[in-house]
């Protein structure tokens, strides 16, 4: 329940940013009458308006920005189709669009179609959109298309990503230290499979919480320093499967799974297990979302599961994150929202000079960063130690410096999936032993030939151009 | 004004319980047609509603029934076509989990999760029996590897039994509930399970795919039907895959033992059908709760008598308010009320007073549509021994009383007179008696006395009512007369049978008589106007009439007789024409005139004198002696008659009449002759001669010193006065 209000909490609370781009401005051009926007949003629910204190947040939203809301909430899992419909209907488009996930080939295609604002003009107006003007540079690159820069990005928590591992399980074995190298954390998750963290005399635990989702090989891959799927080498955008750090983590990555310290059937495990391990006692660490770790020490909590370290405790998590001083960044938002031409029609309607005194500063909170200063949450000790990873995180997270350009290559739009897929089975089967080194690098002659070699050079072209 | 103010209360009270007893009426009227029609509606509308429930239970349930087909099918085709892949058989030949081939077993992960019907399945479990090892969703081990081996044994023995290549099964909630899906070596072989097993060329068991069914596929697409509130119940055999609702599959079941496919049966308030799929062994029923519709339209019906109520009560605040509006118009009706009782009793009494004719009673019947009975009894009531005013008395009557009682009871001469009507003489009578008796408990009750009631003889004309009055009067006359307690009740009809014709009005004249020797003069007009009126209206004429009109002149003239000696000494000159009478007898105003001025007013007159200068008892016997024997008697004869000495009779004479009783003798012997002279043909010779003269020149003489006339000129001059009077 908690987790439902706190969704749509931060649903509303984020829409209030592009509401207020564009309602605010719209209110200065006519100052008398309360003026109107149209905003087609993602709905998570079925009753986001109807629930006890929607018209609360509405109402003083309403009054805290001058502007009435015409929304229109279509749940999330027709969204997608429904907005490609709404995009065909110009007359009745609504001023703001919401679109979920990363900048898909086909909004590129609508961007190119001249559908959207550019928006770059107004971000730069920093007097006007103190708050706006501080959005990254990096996140705004992957919604730039053809140098404009479509849609205010969703923000979302960079350094999600990192090492967590049960606290008592390391204690229990002896580590008492926070793993800070790469040899560490094998160390650690050694100790977890062959000294019997639990205790119970028998060889049922695992190091690494493994499932067929190989997100994890990407994080523990920067901790050997081969950058985030692409890398920027003298100017020059190469993939990070070609660079000798990747072979190095995948060797690493291999002496873990033939030591054992991962389930020898990860890559036939149900992605949606993934925590499940490190919940029930089968497995003493995680890489992946900070959020993992997070959950399982608040499942120990509520389930009561014992410390194996000292009697009397509940069981807890060691929230890490970065190891060798790097992790993995995100992408840095999940979804935005474009402001149409057809919707607002002048370019009054999206830029108007007073703009700053409706509390953009106030109403923005996805940008300059997402904030959880008012979360009840915040105050429970996982919810800190998450934060506190986080923080850590964004320090050392490895950007991707071609997201921005992945979108809008064409090579990418027709053989992406081809040719990750290629660089995934060879992976899995490189880690599982069943390829060697000469094979892994035929594998990546075969992705150069299938479509990478023009991939790499249309995005050093694009990176050119920039 | 006492009587008329607690009579002005009760019609008040008879306006206001009519009208509420119309007001309850009309709410009777609104509500209980109302009611009706509601629960005819709510019968025919379940009627109705029962048969379209039926029909629409049956296509609906047709409708689920494909849907589980469709599911059924999909899936098994899907699934046998897996079996028969040559990567199945590949897999199925694996001495070994494919560890060393991840690809391979990715792909057959594919396959196995549903491929192209996506969503149909939450999971699967293959289990290498020969080679012994397993691949399900969420890995793959071999039988070393497995956590709990005794879970997969326990199924597998279960299942070797079986020889059919196709199972469905449940086996309900086998994982635990904060554990959706299982960890490393663990096998998840909980809910609705297809199993798909594999033989050998030798027939013996090599391998089971068991398919768990993700139930909320069907539960979404059944949720329709089960938000209209059909109960679904899926069975294959005994064994329940699939329930909306586990309260009522012992219901459905039950309710459907040895039916076809198709039909809908009752059972309690579900209605319930079936389809049976003979080749899976599938059994589908559907239930729909008919109490569903009983409860929305009793929620309906509850609303609807609630507003009727509120309706009701509305309309009595309506009544109470308006009652306050409306109270110049009961102010009207209640005036209205009070004069036409003041016409009945106005017409009751005019009846009583004989002042109304029958056809001015025909016209009042008619106009105030009174009832009309044939026979009709009059009765006089009085209380016996009180004295209390009798509008009280009567204002009291109560109302059950005064409905027995024709037109309206009403006083007349200190009576409460009652006029009572029926069909049938006996009815009358008994109607009478009821009467009598409320009466009598009445006023035992309110005034704890009895009653004294005179009642007349049957008769049949309201015109009568005069006649039937006096009757009644005169019964209670006699009644208070008798002074007997024994005897409250006084018939008419009674002193009638005991008297004869002759009585028809003593009471009257006795009335009559009394008042003229009392000397009332008036009060002795006023009955005698009655007793006439009687006669006029008991409508006696020639010898009856003269019988009765005789019978008051005689009566009259015997009073003056009680107390004087000679009628000649008050009716002078053949005064009183009795010869004449017959035409007194046909003329009613002559008579009246006669009697009273002729009379009445002359006896009375005499009376009093009589009375100033009454004569001791001594004269008077003489006087009685003298008249007995028509003059012809000496003193001493005389003294001798009443035993006194001749001398003494002489002195007293002497003493109170200053006259002798020689004087005396002639003063009668002169009054006889006179009347002889005026009331007979007698020659004055037979005259003497009866007046005891033995000689008539003597007689002459004599009446020629008295009156200075002879007898022959007397004679004359009283008929030619009598000829022509005044």
């Amino acid at each position: 329940m908690s987790m439902r209000i706190r969704s749509n909490l931060f649903l509303t609370v984020g829409l209030l940013a592009a509401v207020c781009l564009t309602g605010c401005e719209n209110g200065q051009s006519k100052k008398d009458e309360k003026p109107s926007i149209s905003f087609m949003s993602i709905a998570l629910s079925q009753d986001v308006l109807s629930r006890r204190g929607s018209q609360k947040i509405v109402s003083a939203y309403e009054e805290y920005t001058g502007i009435q809301v015409d929304w229109t909430w279509v749940m999330s899992d027709v969204y997608g189709e429904t907005l490609s419909y709404v995009m065909r209907d110009k007359s009745n488009l609504p001023m703001i669009v919401t679109y979920g996930g990363e900048l898909s080939g086909d909004v590129v295609k609508e961007a190119r179609n001249g559908s959207f604002w550019d928006l770059r003009p107004f971000l730069e107006m920093e007097e006007l959109f103190p708050n706006l003007s501080q959005a990254n540079e990096k996140i705004l690159n992957a919604l730039t298309v053809d140098g404009e820069v479509i849609g205010i990005y969703r923000s979302r928590e960079i350094g999600r990503y990192g090492l967590s591992y049960r606290k008592d399980w390391a204690e229990a074995v002896g580590i008492t230290e926070e793993p800070q190298t790469a040899e560490d954390v094998y160390e650690l998750l050694y100790r977890f499979t062959w000294n019997d963290p639990d205790g119970n005399g028998k060889d049922d635990t695992f190091g690494l919480e493994m499932t067929r989702y190989t997100g994890s090989f990407d994080i523990i891959q920067t901790w050997f320093g081969c950058g985030n799927q692409w890398v920027e080498e003298d100017g020059v955008l190469i993939p990070v499967h070609e660079t000798e750090a990747y072979l190095e983590a995948l060797n690493w990555l291999r002496r873990i799974y033939e030591d054992g310290l991962m389930r020898p059937d990860w890559p036939l495990v149900d992605s949606e297990t993934s925590g499940n391990a490190l919940k029930n006692g089968q497995a003493g660490a995680v890489v992946n979302v900070m959020g993992d770790g997070t959950r399982a020490w608040r499942y120990y909590e509520e389930n009561g599961i014992s410390s194996v370290a000292e009697e009397g405790e509940n069981a807890s998590i060691c929230m890490v994150g970065p190891i060798e001083g790097a992790t993995l960044a995100t992408s840095g938002y999940n979804g935005f929202f474009a402001i149409t031409k057809a919707g607002a029609k002048t370019e009054e309607d999206v830029s108007q000079t007073d703009g700053a005194q409706y509390g953009l500063n106030q109403a923005v909170c996805y940008i300059p960063r997402l904030s959880n200063a008012t979360h009840p949450e915040k105050q429970s000790v996982m919810n800190q130690a998450q934060e506190a990873a986080y923080e850590r995180n964004r320090e050392a997270a490895v950007y991707n410096p071609a997201s921005g350009y992945l979108p809008q290559s064409r090579v990418f739009e027709e053989k992406g999936t081809t040719l990750d897929a290629i660089i995934e089975d060879a992976r899995t089967m490189y880690v599982c032993g069943q390829i060697d080194e000469a094979q892994w690098r035929e594998e990546i002659e075969r992705w150069n030939q299938e479509g990478g070699a023009a991939l790499k050079e249309e995005l050093n072209q694009l990176h050119q151009e920039k | 004004m006492r009587g008329m103010r607690k009579r002005g209360n009760s019609p008040e009270r008879q306006e206001k319980s009519y009208d509420t007893y119309l007001f309850h009426n009309m709410v009777l009227w609104l509500t209980v047609p109302l009611l009706i029609m509601a629960i005819i509606i709510y019968s025919v509308y379940f009627r109705g509603e029962n048969n379209k429930s039926r029909l629409v239970l049956q296509s609906y349930s047709m409708q689920m029934q494909d849907i589980f087909n469709h599911y059924l099918t999909d899936l098994k085709e899907y699934y046998l076509d897996v079996i028969n892949e040559d990567s199945y058989q590949q897999m199925n030949q694996m001495t070994n989990a494919p560890f060393s081939d991840i690809p391979f077993a990715r792909k057959q992960q594919t396959l196995l999760s549903g491929g192209r019907i996506e969503g149909y399945v939450n999971g699967y479990t293959y289990v290498n029996l020969r080679n012994e090892w397993v691949l399900s969703n969420c890995g793959m081990y071999s039988y070393e590897k497995l956590r709990d081996r005794e879970t997969l044994d326990s199924f597998l023995e279960e299942r070797k039994t079986e020889s059919s290549e196709i199972e469905w099964v449940n086996y309900g909630d086998g994982m635990e509930p904060n554990q959706t899906l299982p960890g490393y070596g663990e096998l998840d072989f909980s809910g609705v399970l297809m199993l798909m097993k594999t033989y050998s060329r030798a027939g013996e068991l090599e391998s089971v795919l068991a398919v768990q069914l993700n139930m909320s596929y069907i539960q979404q697409r059944v949720e329709f039907y089960e938000s209209a509130g059909y109960e679904i119940l899926w069975m294959n055999g005994a064994d329940v895959l699939f329930e909306t609702s586990p309260e009522i599959a012992d219901l459905l079941q039950s309710a459907l033992e040895n039916r076809e496919t198709g039909d809908v049966v009752q059972s309690g308030s579900y209605l319930v059908t079936a389809s049976f799929d003979e080749s899976n062994g599938m059994s589908c029923l559907f239930g729909y709760d008919t109490s569903r519709d009983r409860r929305e339209i009793t929620t309906a019906l509850l609303l609807a008598g609630a507003f009727l109520i509120c309706y009701v009560v509305l309309m009595y605040f309506l009544r109470r308010k308006s009652s306050v509006l409306a109270q110049p118009f009961l102010r009207m009706k209640e005036t209205k009320e009070e004069q036409e009782q003041h016409i009945r009793t106005l017409f009751v009494t005019n009846l009583l007073k004989g002042e109304i004719n029958s056809e001015a009673v025909r016209e009042m019947i008619c106009k105030y549509r009174y009832p009309v009975h044939p026979g009709f009894r009059m009765m006089f009531i009085r209380l016996k021994g009180e004295e209390l005013p009798m509008e009280q008395v009567l204002a009291g009557i109560p109302s059950e009383i005064r409905e027995m009682v024709y037109i309206t009871p009403v006083i007349y001469r200190d009576s409460i007179a009652m006029i009572i009507g029926g069909d049938e003489e006996y009815q009358v009578e008994y109607q009478t008696a009821t009467v009598f008796k409320a009466m009598e408990a009445y006023a035992v009750k309110e005034y704890g006395c009895t009653l004294l009631a005179g009642i007349s003889r049957h008769f049949t004309d309201l015109s009568l009512a005069m006649q039937a009055g006096h009757e009644c009067h005169e019964v209670l006359l006699r009644k208070a007369r008798e002074e007997t307690d024994d005897y409250s009740l006084g018939v008419y009809d009674d002193f009638e049978l005991l008297r004869g014709e002759k009585t028809a009005s003593v009471s009257s004249e006795d009335e009559f008589y009394e008042a003229v020797s009392s000397c009332n003069e008036e009060e002795a007009v006023r009955l005698l106007i009655i007793i006439l009126d009687q006669l006029d209206q008991r409508k006696l004429w020639g010898e009856h009439r003269a019988f009765y009109v005789y019978r008051l002149l005689i009566g009259l003239l015997e009073i003056p007789e009680k107390e004087v000696s000679q009628l000649s000494e008050i009716f002078e000159r053949g005064q009183l024409r009795i010869f004449e009478w017959k035409d007194l007898v046909v003329d009613r105003k002559k008579l009246q005139i006669f009697i009273i001025e002729e009379m009445i007013r002359p006896i009375i007159a005499e009376l009093q004198k009589c009375q100033s200068q009454r004569d001791s008892e001594i004269v008077r016997k003489m006087m009685k002696v003298i008249r007995e024997r028509g003059g012809n008697v000496t003193l001493t004869e005389c003294a001798e008659v009443l035993n006194y000495h001749p001398g003494y009779l002489s002195r007293v004479l002497r003493q109170e009449k200053n006259v002798s009783f020689l004087d005396m003798v002639n003063a009668e012997k002169l009054k006889m002759a006179k009347h002889l002279l005026v009331t007979t043909k007698l020659s004055i010779a037979e005259v003497s001669e009866q007046l005891g003269y033995n000689n008539v020149q003597n007689f002459i003489r004599f009446f020629k010193n008295q009156t200075n006339l002879t007898p022959a000129q007397f004679r004359k001059e009283a008929r030619d006065e009598h000829a022509n009077p005044i």
